[in-house]
This record gives C-alpha cells, sequence and structure tokens, in this order.
C-alpha cells in the first residue's frame, strides 16, 4: 500500500500564476496545478537553462515510475487575492514604453516613434530601422493569490518520502510553508462519490466510472472538482475519498 | 583564509545547469535611510502593506498589524542594475545581433554574469532561471509607526506656484505617503547554487546597492546590512516568520520603539535565526557574528581592489563557456 500524505500549503507571500489573460490583467485562479507541485516540491527538477518547451514527459513520467504522485491543491475557504501592477522597465539611462515593446537605443544612435512604431537611426536622414514588437507583456496589472491563503493538496507515494517544508510557488518564486503529514486511509470500492477538492482529469485511472464534475479551465491542463465517481478510492479520514491508482496522464 | 574560500565546500566550483540544492540565505537587515516609497501603483496611491500578526506568539484575539512591504520584485531589480553597470564598464555584457544585453528586452545576452545569475526569458523562447531569489521584506515595526504623509507640489521654471506667462496656479499638489528615515525591514536574500566568485559578485550587488523603491534616484535611501549568512541543503524559514520572530525577541508584544538602532535588529535576527534553524529538517551552517563581519570585510577588499575585481568578473564570465 502506498503512503498518502496531506499537505496544507500557507502561501508566506502572494503568489502569481498566469492562469488567465484578459487584455492588460494577468489572473490566477485559485488553485495550484499539479504540474507545478510536483516541480515546486523538488520531485522533479528543471533545468536552470532550458530552450522553452516544457519537459513534463520526461519529468512527470519519471515520477510514475516512482510511483509518486501529487493531486492538484484547493484553496481552503474563500480565496482572497491581491492585485499589483508591473511596468517593464531597462537599465539604460533613456527608454520608452512602446505598444508591448520596450525601446532603448544603442550607443551612438537615435530611437523615434512614428504611426505607433519605433526606429532606430544610425545615419542622419535614413529612415531607421523598425523595431518589432515582444511576445511578452511590458506593463499590466497581476491579480495574485494573496499572502495567508491555504491550499491543500495530497502527495501518494510508494516509498516512505520527507515532504519539503518550504516550497516555491509560481512566476515569482513566491514561497509558501508545507505541513505535511501521513494519513490514515484503506482502499475500498466506493459508489457514488463526491470528490469535493481538484483532481486533474488526466490522471484519473480509466476504470474510474465519473458521472460528473465541474471543469476548470487553466493551463497547462483543465481541472475538475466536484467529481461523483464509483470505482476504487482510498478512503481517508473517514468521510475523504481519493481516485487510487492516479498517475501523471503525460 | 578568507571566509568564503573556509566555506567554499558548501558552495559549487562551477556553474552547472542542473539544480543541486545547495543554498545560500543572507540575511538582511534593509535600514532605510531618507523617505522611501514602496508601492505598485501610481502617484498618489497608499503604500503597499500586507495585514498579518505581529509576532509569532500571539495571543488568541490579538488583531493583526499591516506592515509595509518591499516587493521581492523591486529589490532585485536594483541589485541586478548595480552589477550590470559594472560588468558594462568592463565591456562583460555580450552582445546579440548588434543590441547590447539589455534587462528586460528581447536582447539578453544569456551567456554574462548577470544573464547567467540573476536569470533572463529570451525572445527566441530560451530562458534562464534565476538563482538569486528574494521574498517580499516585511517592516519590522506597522505600518502607522514609520509612515508619513507628504505633501508635494509642482513648480513653475520659476520656482513658484504660478507660471509667470499665464498667471495660472500649478494643479499638481498631492499627497503620497511615504516611509520614514530609520525604518528597519527584515529581509533573507536567497541564493541557490552559487559559485564562491558568484556569492561575491551578488553580495557586492548588495552592499553597493543604495536606492529602491519610487522615484528612486532622489529618494528611496537604503543601507543593506548583512545581520546573518546560512548555508544549507534546503530552504530556510520564511521572511514573515523570521519578521515575526524578530519582533517576539525585541519586544513583549507591544510595539516595538521607534526608531530601533539596527544593531539590536541585527541581534534580533541572529537570536530568532538560531530558533527557527532548530525546527529546520535539513543540514545547515550558519556563520558567526564574527565570520559575517570579516565576510563584509573580505567584499569590500575586493571592491576596492580594481584589478583583482576585473580578473573575478573576467574569470566569471569565461566559466560560462566557449561563447564568452
Ligand atoms: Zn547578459
Amino acid at each position: 500500500m502506498p503512503h498518502i500524505y496531506r499537505c496544507a500549503l500557507e502561501l508566506m507571500e502572494p503568489t502569481f500564476f498566469s492562469s488567465r489573460e484578459v487584455s492588460a490583467i494577468y489572473q490566477t485562479e485559485p488553485l495550484i496545478g499539479n504540474y507545478a507541485l510536483a516541480y515546486a516540491f523538488g520531485f522533479c527538477q528543471a533545468p536552470y537553462r532550458t530552450a522553452g518547451s516544457p519537459r513534463y514527459r520526461e519529468d512527470l513520467g519519471g515520477l510514475n515510475q516512482r510511483g509518486l504522485y501529487v493531486t492538484p491543491a484547493t484553496i481552503q475557504g474563500a480565496p482572497r487575492f491581491t492585485v499589483g501592477e508591473f511596468n517593464a522597465q531597462t537599465d539604460t539611462y533613456w527608454y520608452a514604453m512602446g505598444n508591448n515593446l520596450l525601446v532603448t537605443r544603442p550607443d551612438g544612435a537615435w530611437a523615434e516613434g512614428a504611426m505607433g512604431a519605433w526606429y532606430i537611426i544610425e545615419r542622419p536622414g535614413e529612415k531607421g530601422r523598425k523595431l518589432g514588437v515582444e511576445n511578452r507583456p511590458q506593463h499590466g496589472r497581476i491579480r495574485y493569490l494573496a499572502l495567508g491563503n491555504v491550499a491543500l493538496c495530497y502527495v501518494i507515494s510508494e516509498q516512505d518520502i520527507t515532504i519539503p517544508r518550504y516550497i516555491r510557488l509560481g512566476k515569482f518564486m513566491s514561497k509558501a510553508r508545507v505541513t505535511a503529514e501521513p494519513v490514515a486511509f484503506e482502499l475500498v470500492h466506493a459508489e457514488n462519490v463526491t470528490i469535493g477538492f481538484l483532481l486533474n482529469p488526466a490522471d484519473l485511472p480509466a476504470e474510474l466510472a465519473m458521472t460528473f464534475w465541474d471543469t476548470i479551465n487553466v493551463p497547462p491542463t483543465p481541472l475538475i472538482k466536484n467529481l461523483r465517481c464509483s470505482g476504487a478510492c482510498y478512503r481517508i479520514d473517514r468521510d475523504r475519498y481519493l481516485p487510487a491508482r492516479m498517475a501523471f496522464g503525460v | 583564509m578568507s571566509i568564503i574560500d573556509r566555506y567554499s565546500a558548501h558552495l559549487p566550483a562551477t556553474y552547472s545547469n542542473s539544480p543541486q540544492g545547495r543554498f545560500v540565505s543572507l540575511l538582511l537587515v534593509r535600514k532605510v535611510e531618507s523617505e522611501a516609497i514602496f508601492r505598485t501603483e501610481g502617484s498618489g496611491e497608499p503604500l503597499n502593506r500586507e495585514f498579518v500578526f505581529a509576532g509569532r506568539q500571539h495571543r488568541e484575539g490579538q488583531p493583526p498589524i499591516p506592515r509595509i512591504v518591499i516587493s521581492k520584485r523591486k529589490q532585485t531589480a536594483v541589485e541586478r542594475r548595480t552589477g550590470r553597470e559594472l560588468l558594462r564598464r568592463y565591456n562583460l555584457l555580450k552582445g546579440k545581433n548588434d543590441r547590447v544585453c539589455t534587462l528586460n528586452t528581447n536582447t539578453p545576452c544569456e551567456w554574462c554574469v548577470d544573464c547567467m545569475l540573476y536569470g533572463y526569458a529570451a525572445g527566441g523562447g530560451g530562458s534562464q532561471r534565476s538563482r538569486v531569489i528574494t521574498d517580499d521584506a516585511f517592516s519590522l515595526h506597522s505600518a502607522e509607526t514609520i509612515t508619513g504623509q507628504r505633501q508635494f507640489n509642482a513648480l513653475f521654471d520659476s520656482s513658484t506656484m504660478y507660471d509667470r506667462d499665464t498667471g495660472k496656479r500649478s494643479t499638481s499638489i498631492n499627497t503620497d505617503e511615504y516611509i520614514r528615515p530609520e525604518s528597519l525591514f527584515i529581509d533573507i536574500e536567497t541564493l541557490k547554487d552559487v559559485t564562491p566568485d558568484e556569492l561575491r559578485y551578488t553580495l557586492g550587488n548588495l552592499f553597493r546597492s543604495a536606492r529602491y523603491g519610487a522615484i528612486s534616484s532622489r529618494i528611496g535611501k537604503i543601507e543593506n546590512i548583512l545581520a546573518g549568512v546560512v548555508f544549507s541543503d534546503c530552504e530556510l524559514f520564511s521572511n514573515l516568520e523570521l519578521t515575526q520572530t524578530v519582533f517576539d525577541v525585541l519586544g513583549d508584544g507591544k510595539d516595538l520603539d521607534f526608531p530601533l538602532h539596527p544593531s539590536q535588529a541585527e541581534r534580533a535576527v541572529r537570536e530568532a535565526t538560531t530558533g527557527l534553524l532548530r525546527d529546520l529538517p535539513g543540514r545547515f551552517v550558519a556563520l558567526s557574528e564574527e565570520e559575517v563581519n570579516d565576510l563584509r570585510r573580505e567584499i569590500v577588499a575586493l571592491y576596492s581592489d580594481e584589478s583583482a575585481l576585473e580578473s573575478m568578473l573576467r574569470q566569471m564570465t569565461a566559466s560560462y563557456g566557449p561563447r564568452a
């Protein structure tokens, strides 16, 4: 039988995941995805330098082989948010904020804006080299999960493991304190039970019979809540159920 | 023997792309020396604050207090600029497509000390994660104790509130909330898998950075005081817990005297750290007060020796690979 740990994550700083973007507002949904958690717990490690594409298949696939799984984390109670503004700033003395572009100019050159575009002019009289826009936001507003939110997730592991006391979450590596405790459970055949916390539908075993659920569309994979299902489950805390045999569906 | 050499067994000798879980935590008291403003919104908006418990040993029913927050991103932004000035002086910011490595634009060089240590995201898709991690820093005192209101007027060329040509009065009168001089912020800067030279460089940036926050060229002078250094194989406690524990060490549950001498806060940071480290599920070594002072002297000596500094920066740049 595996070991199951209940992990309470207490946010020690405002925490940001870009889960929804509406014009220049970047919003964090009140949840923490389980792929992010697998990295944050240090179960798998991303290299410092990457070529851009995520390595979920390699990294999370390795966890499946080790029989290690972590569920998404569900915020306890009503989630609270903090809103802030951000502005990309460069380290040059002169710069301009273009449309999705932070304009700087090389020494000895001049920058000029015309019709919403910016040009670098090296020699007097020339029209100049047009600067392209950048593919990441230069300014906007951010909705963070506020300090003090507590989220709950479960770690299921074939081996007895040590769970770190502190982890870093989100785009700005915000600190969270982890209180992990092993939970007693038994493997049962559950009939029409509702699972109140978040699950990753891609990670559920095929034999679990699912009746209905709420879908939450967030990157990188949608999550579900209030799943009504029948099948093999771990019964924890007397009246809580966790589907058995979950594994990263990468 | 230099302190960093003495503890070099706790640091990787060279940069590796794979995380090794070697942490250096720099415990800081950031002392505000002039008026300062930290906020995430524009002028006229209040300062960043969070309602949190004053100490960790809060009594049941005790209300939380507002603390002023210096956001984590405001901190590294300043410190990496300080370092980049130095790299630029020695021509160690590399070019790419004719454009020199510039912060926050699509032209990180991907190979200078700054890119390698503090990270970047390139337009083309590659990125380097930062190995210098800051946390939001909390004021030791409550926001009420350390903030004031200031009215500012925008003057015309004649240094008066009236425009001589039109006879109009300036309408730019506003109040700004500011942080009072002598306010103290408790902070941990976490370095992950840094080499001995990268540690020297980061400390140099910390000691040499002096202006933080809004309108940073005129106000926001801050002195960074290194109160402790811990080498460990896992993350330490959070800034909030450290600040709250320092509060407990210093007081008996009431708000603290203001101003408070920074040496009292430094001592309290060391005492709080010793206590909090008892709970740490990992291995760690903390420098003594004397060693922290020696370390500071070592960095000051390095930065006043131009040729030693330049050769360190060149070696560090070269160590990242053939492109340098
Ligand atoms: Zn660079």
